[in-house]
């Protein structure tokens, strides 16, 4: 075993040359490389650490979120069911409301339809038996009852308070002495004594008197004085109750609606409630 | 037959003499040179990274660790030391394989050389981590008289730890040689393969049992002179 001194000094400068070597190629930049993962890593790691923990909080809120939308829904939902409910009845109340609207205006047109059915059902009887009662009272008529009717007219004429008196007093003021008696059948010369004495008392002076017989005049007896008349007859009285008849079913037409509309009404808001 | 690469002479003149261990181990510093720089060129930092790189990272990586158990503050001061005696060791080891190669190490004068490395390199490590005076006080402790047998202990030791890689590895090739010419066929494989294995082993002893001196002449103070429990060589070396 023998040391070669020289050998033994370049190995010593060998093995410097090969530390120079390595740490320049081998150490340093594997060290480096080594050293930024780690960093990297850790920066990663922190990294994903605060994300995940952001991720949890994230995770969290939504949780709460989701418990608290629950129970507001279910409230919700409570409230929209009443809401529904309260809509509905509403909704039914107005439908029932019109039904009963049309109901009563129906009502009323059919009690319109029967008043007015019946209006005329009473008219006609009242115009067919006021005509019959005429015909009779036509058919009745001679000279006696012509007699006494003119008795009656004197009668009516000789009372200053009468209103056939007081027209015919009217008629007089501003008349010349022509007078026109009018009657169905002929008067007689005592009748017309008799009238032309009443009408000069009624005009104060003297008259010139004559007579037409007119047999559509009917029972009765009438005066012309210039453009006026002045007369009594049965068609008067006829008129008169016509009317008055007449005047008593339009009262009870009127009665009667307004009694139906208010029933049917009452029937309406009983029927609401 | 040759008992050492020394012997082997290309070249001489005068004292000097380029001779089998030079050129083996300038064989060996080029294709480590040139292989790092081959690799480490393009380095990456992100998780795709290459087989070479990753298996650079893992050897530097377990050296580190090695460094760190032995209790050294700062590993990444010895990883050149340490890290080119291991790398440079087993390169040379590992290469006998190859016909025709004769490994430096199998030469007395490597060993010896990187020893002395060594032995230089534990005061410089210690008188860098606590100083000149407080480092040559640990050789008068716990009194003047130990200074003798500290100084003797350091250069035994320094001179077996050459000793021990040189004739793990000349006897490998010994060995190897001698078969050939008893059985020719498939044994001196088997022991080849056992030389590898050795290689591999005395790298690490060599370099392990470099860290511990270096470790004890760092810690030494520590302990008021004490003896580090890793001053002693250990016993698994081999």
């Amino acid at each position: 075993m023998q040391i070669d001194w020289f050998t033994f000094g370049a190995q010593i400068v060998n093995f410097l040359i090969l530390i120079g070597l390595l740490k320049r190629f081998l150490y340093g930049p594997i060290l480096d490389a080594m050293d930024r993962r780690q960093a990297s890593i850790r920066d990663r790691i922190a990294e994903a650490e605060s994300k995940q923990e952001e991720a949890e909080q994230e995770a969290e809120k939504y949780r709460s979120l989701q418990s608290a939308f629950e129970a507001h829904r279910a409230e919700r939902m409570q409230a929209v069911e009443e809401d529904a409910e309260a809509r509905r009845h509403e909704l039914l109340a107005r439908a029932r409301e019109d039904v009963e609207y049309l109901e009563a205006q129906w009502r009323e047109a059919i009690e319109r339809d029967r008043a007015d059915f019946l209006h005329t059902v009473s008219e006609r009887a009242v115009t067919e038996t006021i005509q019959l009662t005429r015909r009779v009272l036509d058919d009745l008529a001679d000279v006696d009852l012509e007699d006494q009717l003119v008795t009656v007219f004197l009668g009516h004429l000789q009372n200053p308070e009468d209103a056939l008196a007081k027209k015919l007093i009217d008629a007089f003021e501003d008349a010349d002495a022509e007078v026109t008696i009018r009657s169905a059948y002929e008067l007689s010369d005592d009748q017309r004594e008799r009238l032309l004495e009443v009408l000069e008392k009624r005009a104060g002076h003297s008259l010139t008197l004559s007579t037409v017989t007119d047999r559509e005049l009917g029972l009765g007896v009438e005066v012309q004085v210039a453009n006026r008349t002045v007369g009594w007859t049965i068609d008067q009285y006829i008129e008169q109750l016509l009317d008055e008849m007449l005047r008593q079913l339009e009262a009870d037409l009127d009665q009667r609606l307004t009694a139906d509309v208010s029933a049917t009404g009452s029937m309406a808001s009983v029927r609401h409630r | 037959m040759e008992i050492s690469p020394d012997q082997i002479v290309y070249w001489e003149w005068r004292f000097v003499t380029v001779n089998a261990t030079l050129v083996y181990s300038w064989v060996v510093i080029v294709l480590l040179g040139a292989g790092a720089w081959f690799i480490t060129r393009n380095l990456t930092v992100g998780p795709d990274i290459s087989r070479w790189q990753n298996g650079l990272e893992v050897l530097v990586g377990q050296i580190l660790t090695q460094i760190e158990t032995t209790g050294l503050r700062h590993p990444k001061r010895y990883l050149p030391f340490i890290g080119t005696l291991f790398i440079f060791i087993v390169t040379c080891n590992i290469l006998a394989v190859v016909p025709g190669y004769v490994a430096p190490t199998a030469s007395v004068t490597t060993p010896i050389a990187l020893a002395m490395c060594v032995f230089v390199a534990v005061p410089v490590y210690g008188i860098m981590n606590r100083g000149l005076k407080a480092y040559f006080k640990r050789y008068i402790r716990p009194t003047p008289l130990m200074l003798p047998f500290t100084i003797i202990g350091e250069i035994s030791r320094t001179v077996a730890l050459g000793i021990r890689l040189f004739g793990n590895m000349m006897s490998g090739n010994l060995i190897v040689a001698i078969l050939l010419s008893l059985a020719p066929l498939l044994f001196p494989v088997a022991m080849q393969a056992f030389g590898l294995l050795i290689g591999v082993i005395q790298a690490y002893v060599f370099a392990v049992l470099a860290l511990v001196y270096i470790a004890s002449g760092a810690r030494a103070h520590q302990n008021n002179g004490e003896p580090a429990p890793g001053d002693a060589e250990p016993s698994s070396a081999v």
